[in-house]
């Protein structure tokens, strides 16, 4: 069980899963782009949704603030970019659901990177996967992400978990420190009817997340090659 | 201390040396970890391997059975050397293969100054929090100066206030007119027993002369 501990900030990082991208309340795609009448181009001030799984797991946790420093199509180097240069305070309690391990990003300065992914038809892009893409070191790359995430905020004495979206993600370096805690929002997402793009996690798939991630943490629950899933539901 | 570890690429090899000049096909006995070694008085393991990049040092570190009271030193590589490490190869990317299509493209379309400084720099911070954490004594070395970048606030590693940059070019080369030759590995493994041993010299924006 989990000592009590009262934590000021719950911070949470991850990319659109973790955002509530095409939830009722997202502002990224709704507003009708008139002058092209192509359809629906990005909010100029995008806003993570107040229905997102770190907004459930703050309020049954009873943090008083809740920051979701998510970005929809975010690498795990970018996300991990992002916590090193966070300003955390100790009595932050930190969540990161990392996400798909084929995104990769380029810095270009502190503050703009090139994003790489499968959906961009760029030059970068195209190389990239033709050529650098290659399971085994993209899984190595993203452990490197997860453990120097880990080993930094541990110094910092920085309490956090560790999620990941899907088990097909675990992989098995001797070298390894890190426990994801035993839930996998894919398992979830398949269960209750889709966000607007029919794709992304619906609202009450992220409430239950939110419901599980809290019971996971609370019972020190982390995957050891059984999913427990009987205790999903 | 039972045994001297050390990691590095062909500047820790010891490329075209004396005693390896027609093939580096092993680590030279008068590159600077045995000259170090003699020093300490303690046998080296020197895990070295030319061309490589960080990365791949780091990878190397991570998969290494350390013994308690090994002592590790790394002298980390050129920040813009790449690889890719496969299954069951490493493909290496870096600006002399520039002829090989994949280190070309790779130039051309996803090397950046900025991002190169931050990878290099996770690989070098998570090595250090790996060694750390099995309560391994390890000394971190960078071949030059100008990779060191003092204004990245998360970083945890402190190098050593010794450049083999510097030493290099005050003696003759190597065989290949370009590598460290003999005479500056021997004189680089002085310093850096004197900067770590005698004085716990580590870079803090100034070099201290040599």
């Amino acid at each position: 069980m989990v000592a009590k501990m009262d934590y000021n900030r719950l911070i949470a990082f991850g990319c659109s899963f973790t955002y509530g991208q095409y939830l009722p309340d997202d502002t990224i795609f709704l507003r009708p782009d008139t002058e092209s009448k192509k359809g629906l181009v990005k909010s100029i001030k995008p806003k993570p949704s107040k229905y997102a799984w770190p907004n459930i797991l703050g309020e049954k946790l009873n943090i008083p603030l809740v920051i979701n420093e998510s970005h929809c199509g975010q690498s795990n180097k970018a996300m991990l970019h992002d916590i090193l240069n966070y300003k955390f305070d100790k009595n932050d309690i930190v969540f990161i659901l990392w996400t798909f391990y084929d995104r990769h990003g380029v810095f270009t300065t502190k503050d703009h990177h090139w994003k790489i992914n499968l959906f961009n038809l760029d030059k970068r892009s195209k190389f990239y996967y033709k050529y650098m893409h290659d399971e085994f070191d993209t899984t190595l790359e993203n452990y490197f992400y997860f453990n120097l995430a880990h080993s930094y905020l541990k110094e910092k004495n920085i309490k956090h978990e560790f999620l990941l979206y899907h088990d097909k993600c675990l992989a098995d370096f001797k070298w390894n420190k890190i426990k994801f805690l035993n839930i996998f929002f894919d398992d979830i997402r398949l269960k209750f009817p889709l966000a607007k793009d029919g794709r992304h996690p619906g609202i009450e798939a992220h409430k239950q997340f939110g419901n599980l991630i809290y019971q996971k943490y609370k019972n020190s629950e982390y995957y050891t090659g059984d999913k427990n899933e009987t205790s999903l539901f | 201390m039972d045994r001297l570890v050390t990691f590095g690429c062909s500047n820790t090899f010891g490329a075209y040396l004396d005693d390896n000049y027609h093939r580096n096909a092993f680590p030279s006995k008068y590159a600077w970890p045995n000259h170090l070694a003699d020093l300490l008085k303690v046998p080296v393991v020197n895990n070295s391997k030319m061309g490589i990049d960080n990365k791949e040092i780091l990878f190397n570190i991570l998969n290494y059975d350390f013994d308690k009271n090994d002592v590790v030193f790394v002298l980390w590589s050129y920040h813009d050397r790449h690889c890719i490490i496969k299954n069951d190869s490493i493909e290496l990317i870096g600006i002399w293969r520039r002829k090989n299509k994949l280190s070309n493209l790779y130039y051309k379309y996803l090397w950046n100054e900025y991002d190169s400084t931050f990878e290099n720099y996770l690989y070098v911070n998570l090595a250090h929090y790996h060694l750390q954490e099995q309560n391994i004594e390890h000394i971190f070395l960078s071949y030059r100066q100008n990779h060191i970048d003092l204004s990245l606030e998360w970083n945890s590693v402190k190098f050593l206030n010794i450049f083999f940059d510097d030493v290099r070019t005050k003696f003759p080369p190597a065989k290949d007119g370009l590598h460290p030759g003999m005479e500056s590995h021997k004189e680089f493994a002085k310093i850096i027993y004197d900067k770590y041993y005698k004085k716990n010299d580590f870079y803090n924006g100034s070099k201290n002369g040599l």
